[in-house]
């Protein structure tokens, strides 16, 4: 029958105005948990399945058209302003009764949790890679990474001014990219000290990470040189990073953190057992309360367990981890690493010549050494590029600054432009 | 301030809706994502 609600027998009826006392609280309560749970997570989803069909860039562009973070940000603050009056002076239902903290609260904790276990094994993997090229990395306190509330950008931002990355993704390769600059930056290691403290007037300089120095009195009106330079080394040695170790990451993932895959498997059936026969049973009420117009019982019921079972399915292939996290995400500065590349090899031609070794050999010491350069934020090392490549090279490459096109102070086209038109120069 | 079941039921609904206008702008950004895939094989195929 199409309607639903006269359709049943009336002594199923729970007419609200009729009967409002015996609505149970702590269902609705439940039933607004997870309605927040789905509107929490329906971006992090729809993010998701972006990023499995689209580039970064084509993602960024199309969301910039159509003002996508601002209509966001004003949906989430209603959002927020809405949830805020389900938690006012009186605590939620479920705290009065002593009843364990909601899901969609455990389920966050244990994303941070996820996303602090894979920075740290990313930073394992820099390390030992820092340590294969002699150099001596500072460590990773739990406080340097945080989840992105905000509607960035980019996928992940590492703030020189405050030594702090904030994450949208819990990607490895977008993690390693992110601690590379929180590891050459001179307010974590010993030798960035040293380095930063050489030739230039610390005073106005507020941070040095690798190569790139931000200058000003304030964050607002700073400047950074060398940016896209040091963002193209960061990049090249994050995909180095991450080919050499991503096979390995679920093994040392289970070895390092077995207790949260048991945690993970043990909290997921508990919920969602509970979850569903408790919802199940008051399930009749709650269709009186909340069902849409026209829906019939089992229309309404049918729908929220369907709801259950993808869910549960969903978070069960997060076991042992989000597999997000070893997703190929797009090549970022991949016009930046071109041009590096090229003055790479122009640096290692110049070098077998010198040394009358092989180019192989020649390519690798170069990349070794400006690697280990970058690592102890010894800026000094890039004047060989121009004394070899030509005066002027490194000034004409922190020219081509993506952040301009983000800024709308250049256009995609003239960023283009520049980049092939710099490409051409070098490599002729 | 108790929280009524009439309220619960309020915020709930208000939920549902915002939910909705943002999977509406989660449709804008797929189809316009889609517009410009299928424009690009089209300049693949026969040429800018």
């Amino acid at each position: 029958m199409e309607n639903n609600k006269t359709g049943k027998e009336n002594n199923e009826r729970v007419s609200p105005s009729e009967k409002p006392s015996e609505i149970p609280l702590e269902k609705l309560e439940k039933e607004l948990a997870l309605e927040a749970q789905n509107f929490v997570t329906a971006e992090v989803q729809f993010e998701e399945k972006l990023a499995n069909s689209y580039s970064g860039e084509e993602i960024n562009e199309t969301k910039n058209e159509i003002d996508y973070s601002n209509k966001i940000n004003e949906i989430n603050s209603e959002f927020a302003a809405v949830i805020a009056t389900a938690s006012p002076e009186a605590p939620p239902a479920s705290t009065a009764t002593g009843e364990a903290i909601p899901f969609w609260k455990q389920k966050v904790e244990l994303q941070k949790k996820e996303l602090q276990e894979t920075g740290e094994i990313a930073y394992d993997f820099i390390r030992e890679h820092c340590k294969a090229l002699g150099v001596e990395v500072g460590s990773l306190p739990k406080d340097v990474i945080d989840w992105d509330v905000a509607n960035r950008g980019a996928k992940a931002h590492y703030s020189y001014i405050y030594n702090h990355i904030m994450t949208k993704s819990s990607s490895l390769h977008v993690l390693i990219h992110e601690e590379l600059h929180y590891a050459a930056s001179a307010k974590n290691s010993e030798a960035g000290k040293n380095a930063a403290q050489q030739g230039v007037t610390p005073e106005k300089r507020i941070s040095k990470s690798g190569f790139v120095s931000t200058w000003g009195e304030s964050e607002a009106s700073s400047h950074s040189n060398f940016r896209s330079l040091n963002e193209a080394v960061t990049e090249k040695m994050a995909r180095e990073i991450l080919g050499k170790n991503k096979d390995r990451f679920e093994e040392e993932y289970k070895k390092k953190f077995p207790e949260s895959v048991d945690q993970k498997k043990k909290f997921l059936k508990k919920y969602y057992d509970n979850q569903k026969s408790e919802w199940d049973a008051g399930s009749k009420d709650m269709y009186e309360w909340v069902a849409e117009p026209g829906e019939t019982y089992e229309q309404f019921h049918d729908s929220k367990i369907k709801e259950f079972d993808k869910n549960f399915e969903a978070e069960q292939s997060k076991i042992p981890f989000n597999p997000e996290v070893l997703v190929d995400v797009e090549k970022v500065y991949q016009n930046e690493i071109n041009i590096f590349d090229s003055m790479l090899e122009k640096l290692a031609r110049h070098r077998a010549l010198e040394e009358n070794i092989s180019l192989e050999e020649a390519q690798t010491k170069e990349w070794s050494e400006l690697q280990q350069a970058y690592l102890k934020g010894a800026t000094t090392a890039l004047r060989r590029i121009d004394s070899v490549i030509g005066t002027g090279t490194l000034r004409e490459f922190d020219e081509i600054d993506y952040k301009k096109v983000k800024a709308n102070t250049m256009t995609r086209d003239e960023y283009q432009k520049k980049v092939d038109d710099f490409l051409v120069k070098l490599n002729s | 301030m108790e929280l009524t079941a009439e309220t619960y039921k309020k915020i709930i609904s208000q939920v549902k809706t915002l939910l909705s206008k943002k999977k509406e702008i989660f449709k804008d950004v797929r189809l316009k994502l889609e517009q410009k895939k299928i424009e690009n094989l089209k300049n693949e195929i026969y040429g800018k």
